[in-house]
């Protein structure tokens, strides 16, 4: 049958709207989905209905929400108590247990965020790729399975935004409000939501959205981009962009995108 | 002696100012690559042809929303012409106004800018063609004219169109060029070149499939796409590619499936 | 040796002054010292572009002959436009085609370079709406005229001479200096004079290839010639053509006056209104 875990992983993508980036993998890998075969397509449809009878349930189907469910609480335990090795406090000290994060230093919020974005950054943080001399020291002993009922857990939470402690500049707010928009084609940046998407929200599954994510963050790890040892973006894009930001620039976007309203909040 | 030792810096500095003095002029003479800067948002005028020009904008940025009848795809204006259309070789509007109207082989007609954005309606867009005197094509008009205030008429600017890559030695690879493809270009375009979603919004525009530009469109000739890709991709990362690998990717992104093109009216 | 230094001192500043000069922005230096100059005649573009422009200067020049069905009055449109629409302060093409689309201070309405074309055709050539090939050909020659202007600039020589800014809603002349009131008495004294010879004492022009003042083929009471203080501007620096001697303003509006008081066609309704 088809790997649940699979499934599972991509299901959030396809409920985004983009049915191809999850059917076509799991049969054939090379052909085009505009060319499937009579069969491939009858089987490819018959997935759809399949998972749209999924929704309908409400939840998803017996063993897959049975496994959905057991990734989600144990995520759920991690984030409250840690998973008892050595290091590993709980998510909730910093990020909180709706996954808010604590503005005043500097936590992100990381409710709603993908469960490919939170397993890959906390994987990059355990091979070192990514600075984060907290984290280094709280995800060292997460096996890839809690990393992935962490990344579950918390995608599924929702938080209202938190307060900022500090209190905006609108001149700043401006300028980094064109910065997102416009891009400084000047120095070759382009618009923030070009790639971290509209308003800032994010393209799944591994593009953040960075709306509403807590100012002192977002200029902590343009910081590190910049200077520091943050080398798990692909390709080195937010490095360059971060190095070619000037100081005003960067705190002047990290405070626009502070000042809007994060996507995915409400009630769970 | 110290009159002497006055002098001599004296000298230099002239000598060093005449340098400086020359210098900017004669690069730009020399090199020829003084690219054009267009004028900022704010100079947009108020009045009827500031609201044609703020609405064209509206248009190139948000082609679906605003002139959503004519567009059969997931892309915009801004999906080719990067930056709201300023950026150079990413065919800027401001290297396009002053140089028609132009004598086009595709279509062996002498094309207005207005025919032209048509062409552009009908394969990049694999869309119907507005007419060009609807208000769309107005507007898109009058945005690329506001855009090229201060570049002259009828002279090619450096920067404007595409990069003309040269052709490579070995000829372009789709088998090398989906290795590349997949290693620096998936990561936005996704792996079938369906480009990325976010919540029902085009983030990243399918670059093959049935929301992509048609077998009509420029990008469909490998050699403008490959200078396409070579000055502009990875976004914020342009010139990252070599010429081989630009020329491979843009050979495999072009022998991937999309629509037809459609039949000459 | 020290009168030397000084010298050579001199040389060096001259030099960076000079270069200083050169590198400023050529087109602004022009703009300074002389009007723009468009391709010369018989400079056309290659290929069909050029084939393109050729017959739009055709059409510019040779109206009646070169527009197929043309049923409007004897001008052409280098009966305003002087020198095939290159002579500066005579409403030259190099200085109109950068400027469009503009907004039109009366209407307020944007006005785009075909819509004045077909202005041009319906009121001061009294004819049809031109169709689409006769603009796009027209369009093509005065693109070709431009070559090198910059786009959404006023060029030094575009459109006419401004002569003591007479208030063209009123019709009022209260100029700085002498200027009254236009006379047309005066002024059919000084068209006797300087412009029946070839206009012809009835305006019906014909000698020298010059295009009737009025009449039943002359331009129309809707046309911009119709309004003295815009001819008034046309004649002050254009009137009669080749001579040293030139009007001066206050003639140019006992002129203009005198020739827009004279009977010519009422001209046709644009669409829409």
């Amino acid at each position: 049958m088809i790997n649940i875990h699979q499934v599972i992983k991509r299901v959030p993508e396809f409920f985004q709207g983009n049915a191809r980036t999850i059917f076509p993998i799991s049969f054939n890998a090379k052909v085009h989905p505009d060319i499937f075969s009579t069969q491939e397509r009858s089987m490819r449809k018959k997935l759809v209905w399949f998972s749209v009878f999924l929704f309908f349930l409400g939840d998803f189907s017996p063993a897959v929400s049975a496994h959905a469910e057991d990734l989600f609480s144990r995520g759920r335990q991690i984030a409250k108590a840690g998973n008892g090795m050595p290091g590993n406090t709980a998510c909730m000290e910093c990020h909180r247990l709706k996954g808010g994060g604590m503005p005043s230093i500097g936590a992100p919020r990381i409710s709603g965020q993908t469960i490919q974005y939170i397993e890959r950054e906390i994987t990059e943080v355990q091979k070192g790729a990514r600075y984060g001399p907290v984290m280094a020291g709280v995800v060292q002993n997460l096996s890839p399975r809690d990393i992935l009922a962490v990344a579950t857990y918390y995608s599924k939470v929702r938080s209202p935004k938190l307060r900022d402690t500090e209190t905006l500049s609108p001149k700043r707010v401006r300028l980094g409000k064109q910065i997102a928009h416009q891009g400084l084609w000047k120095k070759n940046i382009p618009a923030c939501v070009v790639c971290h998407g509209p308003n800032g929200y994010g393209v799944p599954p591994l593009f953040p959205y960075i709306a509403g994510q807590n100012r002192t963050y977002l200029m902590r790890q343009l910081i590190a981009y910049a200077f520091l040892e943050r080398k798990d973006d692909p390709q080195g894009l937010m490095r360059g962009i971060a190095r070619r930001l000037s100081p005003q620039e960067r705190k002047s976007v990290a405070e626009y995108f502070s000042s809007l309203d994060p996507p995915y909040t409400g009630s769970r | 002696m110290l009159g002497k030792t006055v002098k001599g810096v004296l000298w230099w500095a002239c000598l060093s100012a005449l340098v400086f003095c020359d210098s900017p002029g004669a690069g730009v003479a020399s090199a020829g690559e003084a690219i054009f800067s267009p004028p900022s948002e704010q100079s947009i005028p108020g009045g009827s042809l500031g609201d044609l020009v703020r609405k064209g904008e509206e248009i190139f940025t948000n082609t679906k929303k605003y002139a959503g009848h004519y567009v059969g795809n997931d892309l915009t204006c801004e999906s080719c012409h990067l930056n709201r259309g300023r950026k150079a070789y990413a065919a800027p509007l401001w290297g396009a106004y002053g140089i028609y109207p132009r004598y086009r082989l595709k279509n062996h007609k002498v094309n207005s800018l207005a025919e032209r954005m048509q062409g552009c309606f009908r394969f990049s867009m694999n869309g119907t063609a507005p007419a060009v005197d609807s208000p769309t094509v107005k507007a898109l008009v009058a945005y690329s004219y506001w855009m090229s205030r201060g570049a002259p008429v009828g002279v090619k600017l450096p920067g404007a169109g595409m990069l003309h890559l040269t052709p490579p030695s070995r000829s372009p690879d789709p088998f090398s060029g989906k290795k590349v493809y997949e290693a620096r270009c998936a990561l936005c375009h996704g792996l079938h070149g369906q480009g990325r979603m976010s919540r029902g919004e085009t983030a990243f525009p399918p670059v093959w499939g049935g929301k992509s530009f048609n077998k009509g469109a420029g990008f469909y000739n490998v050699g403008k796409l490959a200078g396409f890709i070579k000055m502009n991709m990875p976004l914020s990362k342009g010139d990252s590619l070599s010429d081989q690998d630009a020329w491979d990717v843009a050979a495999y992104v072009d022998s991937q499936p999309r629509p037809e093109k459609p039949a000459v009216k | 040796m020290r009168k030397q230094t000084g010298f050579f001192l001199a040389i060096v500043m001259a030099l960076s002054v000079l270069g200083y000069a050169f590198s400023a922005n050529p087109s602004e230096a022009a703009a300074s010292s002389k009007t723009f100059e468009p391709p010369g005649k018989g400079d056309y573009p290659p290929g069909p572009l050029g084939a393109l422009v050729k017959q739009g200067e055709e059409i510019f020049t040779n109206t009646r002959e070169a527009v197929p069905g043309y049923r409007g009055n004897a001008l052409t449109c280098a009966s305003c436009h002087l020198d095939q629409g290159r002579k500066p302060y005579a409403a030259p093409m190099w200085g109109a085609y950068p400027m469009y689309p503009m907004v039109d201070p009366k209407t307020r309405k944007t006005v785009w370079l075909e819509d004045r074309i077909r202005m041009c055709f319906r009121n001061a050539l009294n004819a049809a709406p031109p169709d689409k090939e006769t603009v796009q050909a027209l369009d093509a020659y005065i693109f070709w005229l431009s070559r090198g202007a910059p786009i959404g600039h006023e060029l030094k020589g575009r459109g006419y001479v401004t002569i003591a800014s007479p208030d063209r809603e009123t019709g009022f002349f209260r100029g700085p200096g002498h200027l009254r009131s236009p006379d047309t008495l005066k002024g059919f004294g000084l068209y006797a004079k300087s412009c029946a010879s070839c206009h012809g004492r009835s305006g019906q022009g014909g000698l020298h290839r010059s295009p009737p003042l009025w009449g039943p083929s002359s331009y129309t009471m809707k046309s911009g010639f119709a309004s003295v203080p815009l001819l008034a501007e046309f004649l002050r620096r254009n009137m009669p053509p080749g001579e040293d001697r030139q009007l001066t303003d206050q003639e140019s509006l006992d002129i203009a006056a005198y020739v827009d008081s004279q009977p010519r066609p009422r001209g046709k309704v644009p669409p829409g209104n």
